[in-house]
């Protein structure tokens, strides 16, 4: 286990990785902001990184997911180690988003089904990732992270430029560092570096819904996304109208807060 | 009771998002977030500043066959609500510049 610390942007935090290899590439991607912990951070990192190196493992078959924390709440089970590592850079560029206005950043997870996309409330994003397989059988892609980004005029979604430095080349370098866990598996984001698209549903978790998933006031959406918001503050009054015109234009729908299986099989049908 | 101008106005600085009929406002000032529903919406739309409440009482009683009494008694709630909610002009909340220190 090692565990490094990095600042960016004022927020300090320490990265732990079951990989030598992993953590040494983290050194170069992110080497301009590495630092030293404080006494009193040393034993509590934001991120926790679990690579899986291809060793064999007692009572598995085949390759198993590398997973990335923060905290203790898994937001990426994936078996493309490159996925996981632009995940996680995704998630430090984010960490500096309360004072940046070319995106309104929200605390909320994306997913990919039946060619639309949409939005969902960030802590279930540990329910998706352990449900990885299972959402793949529904349609489901919901690969990871935990933050989205909406354009401040139109209210697309996007994926805005990086605000940290990282080298140009440290993902296509992560494979000399790691060679052992690239494979050929690949994920991508619902929204991929440079794109942008409609939002088709934004998703809101009810609890005693007699049915699996229905629809709510756009209104009621609209609120909840506000506050889930990290930098509306920064952006103000474009900010909050970015969020209407996302929410306007999608449907807005509640899922029932129930079993597994019947979630997932709500977020299926909420996406139809 | 909070002090209701005789012409309600809302205030021009808030960020008012109409969906489906109901309204969501922001208020840069303290970042506070209001959800109306759609009566609430209807009203705070009125309230630009032109007419007293016993007009606007009288116009929405007209258009919607209703007793003004009954009318003009909910649209003063409601604007004393507003007000109470720094939504109107001269009920503006502290902003962090102009908050007084706590002692």
């Amino acid at each position: 286990m090692v565990c490094d610390w990095y600042e960016v942007q004022g927020h300090r935090f320490g990265i732990r990785s079951t990989s030598d290899a992993f953590a040494s590439w983290l050194r170069y991607a992110l080497g301009a902001h590495r630092t030293r912990p404080m006494p009193e951070e040393e034993d509590r990192p934001r991120y926790s990184v679990v690579v899986d190196d291809g060793a064999p493992a007692a009572g598995r078959v085949g390759r198993g997911y590398n997973i990335l924390y923060v905290g203790t709440m898994d937001i990426a089970r994936t078996l493309d180690l490159r996925f996981l590592a632009r995940c996680l850079l995704r998630e430090i560029d984010a960490l500096g988003s309360a004072g940046r206005k070319d995106a309104v950043f929200i605390r909320t997870g994306v997913l990919e089904a039946a060619g639309r996309v949409a939005i969902f409330p960030s802590f279930l994003v540990p329910m998706l990732c352990a449900a990885r397989r299972r959402a793949e059988k529904r349609g489901i892609n919901a690969p990871g992270g935990s933050v989205a980004a909406l354009d401040p005029g139109s209210g697309e979604l996007i994926a805005p430029i990086p605000s940290i430095g990282v080298p140009v080349d440290a993902i296509e370098l992560l494979e000399r560092h790691v060679p052992g866990a690239i494979n050929g598996a690949r994920d991508r984001f619902p929204i991929e570096d440079g794109g942008r698209r409609r939002l088709d549903a934004v998703i809101g978790l009810k609890d005693g819904q007699t049915t699996l998933a229905e629809d709510k006031p756009r209104s009621e959406t609209a609120l909840e996304l506000a506050i889930a918001a990290m930098n509306l503050n920064a952006l103000g009054g474009s900010g909050f109208r970015a969020i209407g015109e996302a929410v306007r234009n999608a449907r807005s729908v509640a899922v029932n807060w129930s079993s597994r299986d019947e979630m997932l099989e709500a977020l299926a049908l909420a996406m139809r | 009771m909070e002090r209701v101008d005789v012409r309600p106005r809302v205030r021009s600085d808030l960020t008012v998002v109409e969906l489906d009929g109901e309204a969501v406002i922001y208020d840069e000032r303290n970042g506070d977030l209001h959800r109306l529903n759609p009566t609430a919406a209807l009203v705070f739309s009125l309230l630009d500043g032109s007419s007293t409440i016993d007009e606007l009482a009288r116009d929405v009683g007209e258009a919607f066959s209703m007793p003004v009494l009954e009318i003009e008694g909910q649209l003063r709630a409601l604007v004393v609500q507003f007000g109470e909610s720094h939504l109107l002009v001269g009920s503006e909340p502290p902003t962090a510049e102009n908050e007084p220190d706590e002692e």
